[in-house]
């Protein structure tokens, strides 16, 4: 392959993935517009079943990642420092609660429930639900779209919550535990160190990621066409976009928060 | 419009007509109703529902008029991850409003003008679609779309592939619907004009080297 070839697959590839992400934005500025639909029962049911689905559904993987998480920072903190009490509740926060706790609680929702929107609405344009949908005179962008976007960004944002409640806490639990860390003493560091800000900058991160997350696997869901064997494509792609989209945004993020 | 077929064709069903629309081929059959709901382009032409042209309103109001319309869909048109029940009372609900219990007695109604089983109705209607044989769903599509109340009623290839006795309780059901409310008009859209044969219609519009003739 020559050097003018791989530049114009790469161009390509650029170029398709921010036409697919202009896509996407386009179809989260849509679902907002149609979010008072939610007063409708229907509505209301769908985005139901997505925060029971996405969020939920995923509490127990979420609390699982977020013990071991706390537990290895916590190990490797007294390790590397000593057994201090000073140390830990301020790396906690810093690595748990600014980055480590949006980025793995984007990475389970991608896993778990981009993939299946993606892979749901793609089987769905397949099987013709779609066109029944607009037959009975309601739109895809509200039925379907909407309550999805909506469900996942408000799970993914409980799950961040619980993933830093349970990485934090569980962390100091058993580092008092293991380690004879004063639990009391360490939390007291943690609460001195955690700010507004802390939070602030974990809540846009935890909004922006759900709803990019939502928007890149109903966007592809939808552009599946006419066969099966686009499905697993679109829900692969889904993924794809939504993990370089999520570490792309979390960067830029964590660096205008320093800025 | 794109399809070859349809190229020339040129036809309207008024208000309170029974009308058989029967096509050459299942292909231009899927086609007409893909230019009727705009999912597919049409190189030229229009249609019209309800006297206004789709291409010239805006996508909301083609919402609105398609809400007034209903359609048997020949595989039950359900939406797969939703029980049988919530698909049939999904339109009312997003449309007028209603509640599960304000509906139920029509819906068991209308189960029963057609002809389905009192016996195998819970079951039904608390299973999902694709766990049902597909006359089945047809009944159960049919009964979704008639809950609406529609001003136009399309049966799509509906009367196809029928066993005798479910295809006559279908075609009586669908004469004494359309009797139901005048002004109602009634499409039975078909490439197989047997399937029709022992329905009455006051307009046939036979589709021929394209066009359609009565």
């Amino acid at each position: 392959m020559q050097k003018t070839d791989i530049a114009q697959v790469l161009g390509r590839r650029v170029l398709t993935f921010f036409v697919h992400a202009a896509g996407a934005f386009a179809l989260a500025v849509q679902a907002a517009r149609a979010l008072p639909a939610l007063a409708q029962r229907p509505v209301r049911v769908v985005f139901y079943r997505q925060i029971y689905f996405t969020g939920v559904q995923a509490l127990f993987v979420v609390a699982a990642i977020g013990l071991v998480l706390g537990l290895a920072i916590i190990t490797q903190v007294a390790s590397l420092a000593g057994r201090t009490t000073d140390l830990t509740g301020r790396i906690l926060v810093w690595v748990v609660v600014r980055e480590l706790g949006p980025l793995f609680a984007a990475i389970i929702v991608i896993a778990r429930s981009g993939t299946a929107v993606a892979a749901e609405l793609g089987s769905m344009k397949v099987n013709d639900e779609v066109r029944y949908l607009r037959a009975m005179g309601i739109p895809a962008s509200r039925y379907l779209v909407m309550p999805r976007i909506a469900g996942v960004t408000t799970s993914l944002l409980a799950l961040l919550f619980f993933f830093q409640g349970t990485a934090v806490l569980g962390g100091l639990a058993l580092s008092s535990f293991l380690f004879d860390l004063p639990f009391r003493a360490q939390l007291d560091n943690l609460a001195a160190t955690l700010s507004f800000f802390d939070l602030s900058i974990s809540l846009v991160k935890g909004l922006v990621f759900g709803l990019v997350i939502a928007a890149a696997a109903c966007y592809h869901g939808l552009r599946v066409r006419r066969s099966i064997t686009e499905v697993p494509q679109a829900a692969t792609r889904a993924v794809i976009e939504a993990l370089i989209l999520v570490v792309v945004i979390d960067g830029f993020i964590t660096l205008a928060s320093f800025l | 419009m794109t399809a070859e077929g349809l190229r020339e064709a040129s036809f309207s069903v008024g208000a309170g007509v029974a009308c058989k629309l029967l096509t050459e081929s299942d292909l231009d059959l899927d086609r007409l109703l893909h230019l009727l709901l705009g999912s597919a382009p049409m190189e030229r032409g229009e249609v019209a529902l309800f006297g206004e042209a789709l291409g010239g309103v805006s996508e909301e109001r083609a919402l609105s008029l398609f809400s007034r319309m209903g359609i048997v869909w020949s595989g039950g048109g359900f939406v797969s991850n939703l029980k049988v029940w919530e698909n049939i009372l999904l339109p009312v609900m997003y449309h007028r409003g209603w509640t599960p219990a304000s509906c139920e007695v029509r819906v068991l109604d209308l189960l029963r003008r057609l002809g389905v089983d009192d016996d195998l109705v819970p079951g039904y209607l608390q299973s999902l679609p694709g766990a049902l044989p597909v006359q089945a769903q047809r009944l159960l599509g049919c009964a979704r779309a008639a809950l609406m109340d529609p001003e136009i009623m399309i049966y799509e290839s509906a009367f196809e592939g029928l066993q005798r006795d479910v295809r006559a309780r279908l075609e009586s059901f669908a004469v004494w619907f359309h009797a139901q409310r005048p002004g109602r008009t009634s499409v039975y859209l078909s490439s197989d004009e047997q399937s029709l044969r022992s329905l009455p219609a006051d307009l046939v519009l036979r589709q021929e080297k394209g066009r359609f003739d009565e």
